[in-house]
């Protein structure tokens, strides 16, 4: 994937990925960037890509069940058998399920990183306020 | 906006803490407060009325907020939510949670100063059932619609109390009815999402248990017939014209759930759904026209033993103004003179 160039004094925000949804970001950078400003940065935007990854990897096992559990069941009803929404109900509980611990896991530490971000950003908004009141 | 890359700017800020604020479901939240507040048995006192409208409303609005933060990553993947702020990163994480933090200040504050503390202690539980209990346990326990259901009942409880400053079986009644109500609802809006909410992974009783999906949903139809027309004229809630009255709306309702508990589809379902939009501001509506408290046959009756009519003072006990003497007071009480 291309990096695009763009104008580093300002937030962006990219397309939605194709599998996992998730928009990328980069966040804004002076020159003179304190290691705090930095670190935050650098952290949120690996918390977006770790994120990102993650359901990559989920999007694309459920395309891949599902795909899998529609072949079986029109194998079972025949060539002209539909597959109707009570059937794939009955995929949906299963990979619902199967995913579950996974699913768990990857919520425990969405709302974890999340969280420990607050303060440094509160740090960071800080640093540009009174960088702001020097100019 | 699909392709390019775009800066992060928040454009019009209004129209972004509207979203934030989910702003049609704020309204709903507070028109049920509104209810709750006319349903109580006194005089209108117009300050009050406007500090738990404004109140609630910032509450919900702190709620909503907190919501979106939570569930951004989630809101990502379902087409119904994908476009809203958080996840189009119209604003900073931060700035999501300083617009909550200061809604739910101010909201607090104005409830326990404009109306009372009792009042502001419900809307800050509130705020953190839904924030707190309801939306994480999306992601781990069927129970979640549970607490969604506590977190619809409350309100009504905050715009009775605000008035009351008590919480009496009159007011648990109404909140109940509230309770009831979710069920049909939630499960009639998500029967038609159980693809994507397998895989977004919330573990909502459509996709887990379809069989209690339907059960709950009969199941409190049926409760609400017994709540309105039998449990909200003995509290006193309401007159037993109300228990006549919101029988064509319940008996729709029980049809309606019926119909998607033998036979559990699209179209059941967003029919459901649609008519529980509906019910609620007609029960509301009904409710408020039959309040025993407001019944202007009882207030004639109440006349003949306050000769004096001059009412300057509309304070009632439980608010934190200074309480006038009971002279002065307009109060219909709920029990009849007959």
């Amino acid at each position: 994937m291309e990096e695009p160039k763009l104008d580093r004094r300002y937030d962006w925000v990219g397309p939605p990925d194709k599998v996992s949804k998730i928009r990328p970001i980069r966040l804004r950078r002076v020159d003179n960037e304190t290691e705090t400003e930095q670190n935050y940065r650098t952290t949120r935007e690996q918390l977006n890509e770790w994120n990102s990854a993650f359901w990559t990897i989920h999007n694309q096992l459920f395309e891949q069940k599902r795909a899998e559990f529609v072949a079986k069941k029109k194998q079972e009803l025949g060539r002209l058998g539909q597959v109707s929404a009570a059937d794939m109900s009955v995929f949906y509980k299963q990979f619902l399920n199967e995913r579950a611990s996974s699913l768990r896991g990857y919520n425990n530490e969405w709302y974890r990183r999340n969280f420990a971000l607050i303060w440094p950003a509160v740090r960071v908004n800080w640093i540009r306020f009174c960088r702001l009141l020097r100019r | 906006m699909a392709d390019d890359w775009n800066k992060m700017d928040p454009k019009n800020l209004l129209e972004a803490y509207l979203q934030l604020s989910k702003h049609r479901l704020t309204l709903l939240i507070t028109s049920t407060a509104v209810g709750g507040f006319m349903m109580a048995p006194a005089a209108f006192d117009a300050s009050t009325f406007a500090a738990c409208a404004i109140g609630t409303t910032l509450l919900s609005a702190s709620a909503n907020a907190c919501n979106h933060l939570l569930e951004a990553p989630y809101d990502a993947q379902m087409k119904r939510t994908q476009s809203r702020v958080l996840v189009i990163h119209r604003f900073s994480p931060l700035h999501a949670l300083t617009f909550a933090g200061a809604t739910a200040a101010s909201g607090l504050s104005i409830l326990w100063i404009g109306c009372n503390p009792i009042t502001g202690i419900l809307g800050i539980l509130n705020l953190g059932i839904y924030a707190g209990v309801y939306t994480p346990l999306k992601r781990y326990h069927i129970g979640c619609t549970w607490a969604g259901a506590v977190v619809g009942a409350i309100p009504p409880l905050m715009g009775y109390t605000a008035v009351t400053g008590v919480i009496d079986p009159a007011v648990l009644v109404l909140g109940t009815i509230l309770y009831s109500w979710q069920f049909p609802h939630f499960n009639g809006l998500s029967w038609n999402l159980r693809g994507d909410y397998s895989r977004a992974g919330y573990r909502v009783m459509c996709v887990t248990d379809e069989d209690l999906c339907r059960r709950t949903t009969i199941r409190h139809a049926l409760a609400l017939i017994g709540l309105c027309s039998i449990a909200a004229p003995i509290s006193h809630l309401t007159t037993w014209g109300f228990a006549v009255d919101s029988l064509p709306l319940n008996a729709v309702m029980l049809y309606l759930s019926y119909k998607f508990y033998r036979n559990p589809d699209a179209k059941t379902s967003r029919t459901l759904f649609r008519f529980s939009l509906l019910y609620l501001p007609l029960i509301m509506v009904l409710m408020v026209i039959s309040n025993q408290g407001r019944n202007p046959n009882e207030f004639k009756n109440l006349h003949t033993l306050a000769p004096d009519n001059s009412v300057t003072n509309k304070l009632l006990p439980g608010s934190l103004s200074s309480v006038p003497s009971p002279v002065d007071i307009k109060v219909r009480p709920r029990i009849t003179f007959d």
